[in-house]
């Protein structure tokens, strides 16, 4: 008999309130996804695979140099990942099927059948597929650290974040084992155990990994709440990554509208 | 049209199958020049296979360039071959006659030629046949919503039907061929003229196959670029792409290039090969007037483009445009291409003495080259540079010497490709040739003898 | 008269259903007969006619009742507006096309394609009750862009520029009409009897005589006036369908919308300059001047403009659905999949799939009446498709007019008495103004027709004979 699974829509909440900016998260993804060394060479000829970054703005420059007060300079961060849209723009242009729509709401690469065409890459509004230009190397110290339960990738494909669907995998055999939902505490950055490399090492708890379907847990409450929005919500792309707005205690009347 | 001059039909087989019967010092020389550039170039993707992608100058935002740039422009310039001979050939235009072949050979190796592009361009070159449906060992048919797989169906659909439709327009020339000829070129055009005698039975048969391949042929010719131009129009994320007159544009920007380039070669073939007689100014006159109209045509959409995204002046649209036109060294690229690519030659097509100057036509057709190579750059590049509204993530595009290697070598190909074939087969269709001298008439007016054709 | 001798010679002189087998003198006074003189039925159908455009009238009163506050009530005028601009504005072009190339099969039809030109008069006339409902270019999408950069830049945008350019563009016609027709004025002039209407042909023919010099001017005028009116034409369509559509749909930004316009214009221009020849030639006593020649060559360009009317809408479609993004999704559901998708279906019939199927077979295309038809089907068409894309645009209500999409798709909205009244009326006006514009200028081109016969003949080819046609440069 097929034990029945239960059904996932796996989302994430990105409080930009609570953003540092730390990189711890940029960090652990990239040990965790055995992503290579990204050197600063890397950065210069913007090849750099970051599954996650941070984008950092800064705002209020143009005041500060009219008034000459710097502390008008403000740090803006934003972390960027894939935002596992119901609606991909890079799921359809892809000649192959390398990347398609799983029944958990994630968005996920087939590095087997990818060819490179890069269609996807192009095609995504958020820029969060990388593609390998080269094999990929590590310096011979560093081959036994890489992670066994994710694939090493080849020159000329392509790869995104996978919201760590290796542990999801172990996430989903618990319960198949167990018949009961995971408790939403075992997503959780502080005290969980299965919660994608970068929500677990979030310091400050902006990321907030968890099921949408469940309606009890945390991510589905927090995604409704006010503050709530999805980037680029007018190309209709439906992320399942929501952000919840910056509350800026400072900004003027105007700035709110 | 007075510096036309009778010639007999022996003369149009003699002076037609020159070319291909003897061979000059030029002809090794220019071979062999062309060869060593295909040979760097494919030197330069054996390079890129071995090592990877990332020795061409992609990087995270622009991860398409130069290769498919030219891709591009080798689409667009293959289809001048069709537009020349079957529109014309459906609206019995006399002054196709000559260019008709020459065009069409040029579609099949600009065609082949471009079909390597993204062939070389993709991660996992030897991947490429997942792409066709083909490994069902896998299990997984391509996914025919992409419009990657739509491009190498139509392509290749193209491609096929050229081949026929210039093998079914040679077959007269190949049976005269066939009886000038001894030893293995006679075995060759022996097999190759399927029994061609001439008789009225084979004239009707191939007729009509000219014309059902004519009218077969002209939605694929649409449909190739129009398809083209959906590799971009159907990508959301790219700013200057999402539009929807890319497909009629870039079928116009084709043609306008195309049959640019079908002049280049016109000239090159009344010099090289002394053909005088029968690639006359009066041609490329009426080239030139078709030109000027498929310029301006081309020119409307250029502004439609532009004006549609400046229409609702979202932020992300206007940086795109704000690179593009305003920023170095795009600027210079802008007003470049819009000189080359419109102003210079729509101005002097437009003069009648300019239109019957070969050398002037020569140039002219290399610079709207010049212009629509720039166009399908400034499309691609900046639009990807300035991808969204995620200003961290803009970058900037620098080519490597491999690309530049390969997209030189790729002009060396078709040379080569035509060199080739102008030892084996006529450039000039001698059947059709002879039909034009036939249909010739003249017509007294007054004082002045005014040259006529025959219509049905 | 040597010339017109050569002419016939190649037949020899018997009557040919091909061919023109009259001469020089035969041509004009037989051209000119059928201007001065007009048959009772002729003014009784413009009896008919002028009492349909009062009951246009009657309507438009009754519509100013609802002001100018609203834009829905007005859309069926705007159809109308679009509908005239479409046909038979664009049917000059099928005048200047075949000058354009060389192609002889224009010259019985020129006159008679210039001379929808004169609806231009009306279609300016319909703008100006439209401009009061066409809402400032500030704020919202249009391709006023500027104006929301600089205030209010260019000056009077939209409305001055509309007006103006529609203004010229009928003038441009008339000139058009008018230096084309020189030479025969001249030639009416000169056989009109004494009266009014020979001193009118008097002031026309501005003094031509047929020398040289006159010619050569004559031509290039031609020249550039066919030009301008081609470049102008789909210039006009830009304006029009963008700032009277696409401009009033939040969200919809499509560039190739303009350009299936003109398309869908020359396409309809050449069915109605079909349908005229059709009414020349069975009613207006040209059937030795109008062959089946002219259809044929009308039927093989109205073939591949139907496929270009489908390939222009499908580079549009194509694109808004495969984006999926909401604010092409509401576009795309508010002209064709929503409230207008009754018409949205026959039209596609209309404009597309039947003119293509059965324009294929060579049996219809090479007939009189089978091209004929096929344009009674695109006319019908292209007025549904105004009637879709100008009263869908014109229900969107003010208040979404700045909004970044379409929040609300609107429901379908019916003409009511005064709609069916005015449409009527625009019709019949346009119909009007035609047939008076053809008491004054011959609608045969009677110059053109001379040239035709000198430069043409019929020789012995082969085993037949065979038209010979010359190609002056």
């Amino acid at each position: 008999m097929i034990t029945p699974r239960i059904p996932h829509k796996w989302g994430m909440v990105v409080d930009i309130d609570r953003c540092t900016g730390c990189q711890a998260c940029v960090i652990a993804c990239q040990a965790e996804n055995n992503i290579p060394i990204n050197t600063e060479d890397r950065y210069i000829q913007r090849r750099a695979i970051e599954w996650i970054r941070i984008e950092r703005y800064w705002e209020g420059v143009e005041e500060a140099v009219k008034t000459g007060d710097p502390s008008l300079v403000k740090a803006r961060f934003i972390p960027v990942l894939c935002q596992h849209c119901e609606n991909a723009p890079c799921e359809p242009v892809c000649p192959v099927y390398a990347t398609y729509h799983n029944n958990e709401g994630m968005n996920v690469q087939v590095y087997n059948r990818c060819i490179g065409t890069r269609y996807c890459a192009n095609n995504c509004p958020y820029q969060v597929r990388f593609f390998n230009f080269f094999q990929p190397v590590w310096p011979e110290s560093l081959y036994n650290q890489l992670n066994p339960h994710v694939t090493v990738r080849t020159r000329g494909i392509m790869e995104k974040c996978t919201f760590c669907i290796q542990r999801l995998r172990k996430v989903e055999r618990k319960e198949v084992k167990e018949q009961k939902r995971i408790s939403d505490a075992e997503f959780d950055s502080a005290s969980g155990m299965y919660g994608p490399a970068c929500v677990r090492a979030c310091p400050t708890d902006t990321l907030v990994f968890g099921d949408l379907n469940d309606p009890n847990g945390r991510v589905a409450k927090m995604a409704k709440d006010e503050r709530g929005y999805q980037m680029f919500d007018r190309l209709g792309t439906e992320p399942n990554v929501i952000y919840l707005k910056k509350v800026d205690l400072h900004a003027s009347e105007s700035a709110h509208e | 049209m007075q510096e036309r001059i009778p010639v007999t039909e022996k003369e149009v087989n003699e002076d037609l199958l020159k070319p291909v019967f003897t061979t000059p010092i030029w002809w090794w020389v220019a071979v062999a020049v062309m060869a060593t550039g295909v040979a760097a170039a494919a030197g330069a993707a054996g390079f890129m296979f071995v090592n990877g992608t990332g020795v061409e100058g992609i990087n995270r935002p622009v991860m398409w360039e130069f290769l498919i740039v030219n891709f591009v422009f080798w689409v667009g310039i293959s289809h001048a071959g069709i537009m020349l001979s079957a529109i014309l050939r459906l609206t019995q235009a006399e002054w196709r006659r000559p260019a008709t072949r020459a065009a069409e050979v040029m579609t099949i190796f600009s065609l082949g030629t471009a079909a390597l592009h993204p062939m070389m361009h993709v991660g996992r070159a030897w991947r490429i046949y997942f792409e066709f449906p083909y490994d069902f060992g896998r299990g997984i048919f391509p996914n025919i919503r992409s419009p990657f797989v739509w491009d190498p169906s139509a392509i290749f659909t193209y491609l096929t039907s050229t081949v026929l439709f210039v093998y079914v327009a040679m077959l007269p020339d190949l049976a005269i061929a066939r009886d000038r000829s001894t030893g293995w070129r006679h075995t060759m055009y022996y097999v190759l003229a399927m029994n061609w005698r001439g008789t009225p039975r084979q004239w009707h048969l191939q007729t009509v196959a000219g014309i059902l391949l004519s009218s077969i042929i002209l939605p694929i010719f649409a449909s190739v670029h129009s398809i083209v131009s959906w590799d971009f129009g159907m990508a959301i994320a790219v700013e200057g792409w999402h539009s929807t007159v890319f497909a009629p544009y870039f079928v116009i920007g084709a043609v306008w290039s195309g049959v640019a380039g079908v002049i280049t070669l016109l000239a090159l073939m009344r010099w090289l090969f002394s053909a005088q007689k029968y690639i006359r100014p009066e041609h490329f006159d009426g080239l030139g007037r078709l030109l000027s109209v498929v310029g301006i045509g081309w020119f409307y959409f250029t502004m439609m483009e532009i004006c549609f995204s400046l229409y609702s002046l979202e932020p992300s649209e206007i940086a795109f445009r704000h690179l593009q036109l305003m920023e170095w060294p795009f600027n210079m690229l802008f007003v470049l291409f819009v000189t080359t690519g419109f102003f210079i030659p729509v101005a002097l097509f437009m003069k009648k003495s300019v239109r019957r100057n070969v050398a002037a036509m020569f140039w002219i057709s290399i610079f709207v080259n010049i212009g629509m190579w720039l166009e399908r750059y400034m499309i691609i590049i900046p639009g990807l540079m300035r991808k969204t509204g995620l200003p961290f993530s803009w970058g900037s595009h620098s080519p490597s010497p491999i690309e530049l290697i390969i997209v030189t070598g790729s002009f060396f190909a078709v040379a080569l490709g035509l060199l080739v074939f102008s030892k084996f087969f006529p450039l000039i269709p001698l059947s059709d040739a002879k039909e034009g001298e036939v249909l010739r008439a003249e017509i007294q007016v007054g004082k002045v003898r005014v040259p006529a054709i025959v219509r049905e | 008269m040597h010339q017109n001798q050569r002419t016939n010679n190649g037949h020899g002189g018997h009557h040919r259903p091909d061919i023109l087998t009259r001469t020089h003198q035969q041509v004009t006074a037989e051209v000119l007969n059928r201007t001065f003189k007009t048959s009772p039925t002729f003014w009784m159908i413009a009896l008919v006619l002028a009492l349909l455009v009062v009951l246009g009238v009657v309507g438009f009163i009754m519509r100013l009742g609802d002001g100018f506050a609203e834009r829905l009530p007005w859309g069926y005028l705007a159809a109308g507006m679009g509908f005239l601009l479409t046909t038979a504005m664009a049917a000059p072009v099928v005048s200047i096309l075949p000058r354009l190339v060389k192609g002889h099969w224009g010259r019985p039809i020129s006159r008679a394609a210039e001379m929808w030109s004169v609806v231009g008069i009306l279609c300016t006339l319909l703008m100006i009750p439209l401009l009061f409902v066409l809402p400032s270019a500030e704020g919202r999408k249009t391709i006023w862009f500027m104006s929301q950069v600089h205030q209010n830049w260019p000056p009077l945008a939209p409305w001055g520029w509309q007006i103006i350019s529609m203004a010229g563009f009928a003038m441009l016609g008339l000139a058009l009409l008018w230096v084309g027709a020189i030479p025969d004025l001249a030639t009416a002039r000169d056989r009109a009897p004494a009266g009014a209407r020979k001193g009118w042909y008097d002031r026309l023919s501005i003094g031509w005589e047929g020398t040289n010099a006159q010619w050569r001017r004559l031509r290039a005028w031609l020249g550039l006036l066919g030009g301008l009116y081609l470049i102008a034409y789909v210039g006009l369509q830009f304006m029009v369908s963008s700032d009277f559509v696409q401009s009033f749909v939040p969200g919809w930004k499509d560039s190739v919308f303009p350009g299936w316009q003109a398309v869908n214009g020359f396409q309809s221009g050449l069915a109605v300059m079909l349908l005229t020849a059709y009414v020349l030639r069975r009613w207006g006593g040209f059937k030795d001047y109008i062959f089946l020649e002219q259809f044929w060559a009308m039927g093989r360009l109205l073939l591949p403009l139907s496929i270009l009317f489908f390939y222009f809408w499908a580079s549009g479609f194509i694109t808004y659905w495969y984006g999926r993004m909401p604010a092409e999704h509401g576009v795309l559901l508010l002209t064709q999949f929503g409230p207008y998708l009754g018409i949205f279906v026959p039209i596609m019939f209309l404009n597309f799939i039947l003119p293509l199927g059965l324009l294929i077979w060579n049996r219809i295309r090479k007939s009189i009446l089978g091209p004929t038809l096929i344009s009674l089907l695109v006319i019908t068409g292209t007025f549904l498709d105004k009637i879709r894309l100008y009263v869908g645009a014109f229900s969107v209500p003010n208040e979404q007019l700045k909004n970044e999409m379409l929040e609300v798709i609107p429901a379908t909205h019916y003409p009511d008495i005064a709609d069916v009244f005015m449409l009527v009326g625009v019709l019949a006006g346009a119909i009007l103004l035609y047939m008076l514009a053809s008491r004054l200028f011959p609608i045969l081109n009677i110059w053109e027709q001379k040239e035709g016969l000198v430069l043409q003949t019929v020789r012995p080819f082969l085993k037949t004979e065979l038209k010979v046609v010359a190609k002056p440069d």
